[in-house]
């Protein structure tokens, strides 16, 4: 069994599948719901894509064999009240169980965890807030999820697809997509599942009447990989209309009790108007709103999307992985997909053998905490004695907190200080003719394109040039750079992966700021500034590389040696 | 006067056999049909008939004078990724066009291929 | 005389309790604005001048002024700490430049 224990926020069938895996891998799990029931919205669906078997089941597998295990918690009316790190490698989550009895006082529950999966789903956008189509105003306006629920035996209609208002027949009903969707008024993204799920409604309608017709109103049908021979299906089977052209408004006459649509179709070039019984808005999904959790990294639109394509469920917080709508909108089976994805970081992370991860001297430290605030995944923490702490399983060896060190307290084995030192040591003993550069490496990008230059040239062009490879150019640390300007040394230069292309995102960046400062400091020196420089270089740049080269020990030749020699 | 079709009162249909109606329903707009139709010298293209008749309105396909400068080539039918007999729909509608007022009949091609 | 923070090199250490200018001022003299969150001497009579902000400074945003026995108004003084050297760059009245640098570590 390994050990540890994972928190699962979000009983939906992201969460349930991740927990369920982790529990049958034998890792101690407590699972947290907000509301009183498993399944989340899945359980609320009539069918899902693509056998078209009621969800209920398959999520019943997932409670029934989650309940099986002793080391499998759940706690349902639970909510998440804040999240504390002071050990490294550990959260310290407290919850909060309302009770169903109102005298009783909610529950208060502390929860040590390894590591937690951010499973809880998104909301479903406002359909009220796009006004033109009278949702909530206007009798037989309902969303996708209503309609879902329209052929549920508990649903407001007992199972009969009839009109939810009238209790009528239905004979037209007009879907319209992309409502508040690719939108700037309301959400500019495509939340993807929304085109499937009408197709699929389109087909419950015509299974179990026999007079309907549909309509489609839509701006691109998005049905990518196998989703696409489901949309011949439905076309060739049930026969809806489609109409390319959003309606520009929804009216209801109250005369005839219908619901009048007024369109352009763009594909004719024609102006289209029709009466129907129902309509049904495709709605998008918003990012839940989870308070608790900090510094995580979100996407542009605020959903948990880490770090694609690399590692898509981690969140740049060591021990922290999201699944579920909460990475980005997405229909039950890719909810299934990045809830095993998660389950797999989260096993790797429990039972792997620690990488090289960084000494910090806690005799010089000062406690300035600049390396925890720099960590680009979270690993490097303030512990209770205040001096910086590291989890082995945590880190990713990347060196930015040792390149941040204003005090060099920090040495990743192998690639720390006294490497650099030897580096420079051996460099000043040689002389070379030319400008002596230091240039410093990153392992990702541009160590691999170094290699390849220097096979490719054969040494030629390369005089002078003292290689020296870090994990990531952010390892840099600026004592390093000022020590080989001391020393003598002509010029140093940094080559890393471009700023938005760094593989540990706040690389080169830092680098970047670290050098400017640099840079101000040398020019009050009456020291060139220029003689130090910062480059960009894909693993594929070679050229590029030997032209950088080439262009900085030309400026040095210019500049003349190093002062300081 | 801007003019609009009802969609939802689709009595027009009626007019035409399964297998026109079958590629009416799956038919994507894709418009590769009426690209590759060498006949064409007047819009509406192939494509733009099939969509006509999903938008249900058949009696204005039987104006058009594709109907009757098409040379049964069956370009149409090759280009289809949906494997769609478009051929059949314009062979069909010039048999329906019989029937109406005001279809261009063959003498009045002159004109458009002078103008 | 008193330290001069540059106030776009200046983070606030990251916005930690304690900058670092601020723990190594043997006088106490240096502390963080409350509304920008950067670097200020709180009392510029009271610097003696030691520079030991200046060579703890992360980002090299301080400078001090020369007391003007020691050199008049632009003449300068700036160090640069690498991990086993330190180098004193003297800048003169007359802007002439003389560098100094020792090795300060064995570690």
């Amino acid at each position: 069994m390994a050990k540890g224990k994972i928190l699962v926020v979000g009983g939906g069938i992201a969460g349930l599948t991740a927990a369920e895996k982790l529990a049958r891998a034998g890792v101690a799990v407590a699972l947290a719901e907000k509301s009183p029931y498993l399944g989340g919205r899945v359980a609320r669906l009539h069918r899902y894509y693509p056998r078209m078997c009621p969800p209920r089941c398959g999520l019943e597998v997932l409670i029934k064999s989650l309940s099986r295990f002793s080391h499998a918690e759940i706690h349902l009316i639970t909510e998440v009240t804040g999240v504390q790190r002071s050990i490294p490698g550990l959260y310290t989550v407290t919850l909060q169980k309302k009770s169903t009895d109102l005298n009783q006082q909610a529950e208060e529950l502390v929860i040590d965890a390894q590591g937690i999966i951010i499973a809880a789903g998104a909301d479903l956008y406002n359909a009220s807030l796009i006004k033109e189509y009278g949702y909530g105003r206007l009798p037989g306006v309902i969303t996708s999820m209503e309609m879902e629920s329209l052929f549920r035996p508990e649903g407001p209609t007992g199972g009969l697809p009839v009109h939810p208002v009238t209790g009528g027949p239905l004979r037209r009903v007009a879907f319209i997509q992309c409502v508040g969707s690719r939108n700037k008024n309301h959400l500019p993204y495509c939340s993807g599942y929304c085109c499937t799920v009408t197709l699929k409604q389109v087909q419950y309608l015509h299974q179990s009447l026999k007079d309907i017709r549909t309509w489609i109103f839509y701006q691109d049908i998005r049905t990518p990989g196998s989703k696409e021979e489901y949309y011949r299906h439905v076309r060739e089977e049930y026969r809806p209309v489609f109409i390319r052209g959003l309606p520009s408004s929804v009216e209801f006459k109250a005369d005839s009790n219908e619901l009048l649509l007024k369109s352009e179709d763009t594909l004719s070039k024609k102006r289209v108007t029709g009466s129907f019984d129902l309509v049904v808005l495709a709605t998008g999904m918003v990012p839940p709103a989870l308070t608790h959790f900090y510094g995580i990294e979100k996407d542009t639109f605020g959903f948990f999307s880490g770090h694609t394509p690399c590692e898509p469920s981690e969140l740049r917080r060591s021990g922290i992985w999201a699944a579920g709508c909460s990475q980005s909108p997405m229909d039950a089976g890719d909810s299934v997909k990045s809830a095993l994805a998660a389950v797999t970081q989260c096993l790797v992370k429990l039972q792997q053998q620690p990488s090289v991860y960084p000494e910090i001297n806690t005799k010089k430290c000062d406690r300035c905490g600049r390396c925890v605030k720099e960590c680009a995944y979270g690993a490097c923490i303030m512990g209770s004695d205040g001096y910086p702490a590291v989890d082995p399983g945590d880190c990713r060896s990347c060196g930015i907190c040792q390149g941040g060190c204003p005090l060099l307290c920090i040495n990743l084995p192998g690639y720390g200080g006294k490497k650099i030192e030897e580096i420079v040591d051996r460099a000043l003993s040689e002389s070379s003719p030319g400008p002596s550069i230091l240039l410093f490496l990153c392992g990702n990008d541009t160590y691999p394109a170094w290699i390849k230059l220097v096979t490719q040239v054969n040494g030629r062009g390369l005089e002078g040039i003292i290689p020296c490879s870090v994990p990531c150019i952010g390892a840099v640390n600026a004592a390093w750079i000022n020590e080989a300007l001391i020393s003598g040394l002509d010029g140093v230069m940094l080559a890393g992966c471009h700023p938005d292309q760094c593989h540990h995102a706040v690389g080169t960046s830092l680098a970047a700021t670290r050098l400017e400062n640099l840079k101000e400091t040398l020019s009050r020196m009456r020291l060139e500034p220029e003689r130090v420089c910062l480059t960009g270089i894909t693993i594929d740049e070679s050229a590029k590389l030997l032209e950088e080269i080439e262009k900085f020990r030309t400026l040095l030749e210019k500049l003349g040696p190093n002062p300081f020699k | 006067m801007v003019q609009v079709i009802n969609i939802t009162d689709s009595k027009e249909l009626r007019v035409l056999d399964p297998v026109t109606l079958n590629t009416a329903a799956i038919c994507e707009q894709c418009g590769k049909c009426g690209a590759a139709c060498p006949a064409l010298i007047k819009q509406p293209n192939p494509t733009a008939l099939i969509r006509l008749i999903q938008l249900g309105s058949v009696t204005e396909t039987l104006h058009s004078p594709l109907l009757w400068t098409c040379i049964g080539c069956e370009q149409c039918t090759a280009a289809c990724p949906q494997k769609l007999d478009v051929a059949h729909i314009v062979r069909l509608l010039r048999r329906l066009s019989a029937g109406e007022k005001d279809v261009c009949f063959p003498g009045i091609m002159v004109d458009f291929l002078l103008a | 005389m008193p330290p001069k923070v540059d106030q776009q090199k200046c983070d606030g250490c990251k916005g930690e309790k304690e900058a670092l200018c601020e723990a190594i001022c043997p006088g106490d003299l240096m502390y963080l604005k409350e509304d920008s969150l950067k670097a200020d001497c709180r009392s510029p009579r009271d610097c003696w001048d030691c520079m030991s902000c200046v060579k703890a400074c992360p980002q090299g945003a301080i400078e001090t002024r020369l007391p003007y026995q020691l050199g008049y108004y632009p003449a300068k003084l700036i160090p640069l700490l690498g991990s086993k050297r330190v180098s004193w760059t003297c800048i003169g009245q007359d802007e002439k430049v003389e560098r100094f640098s020792y090795k300060n570590r064995n570690d």
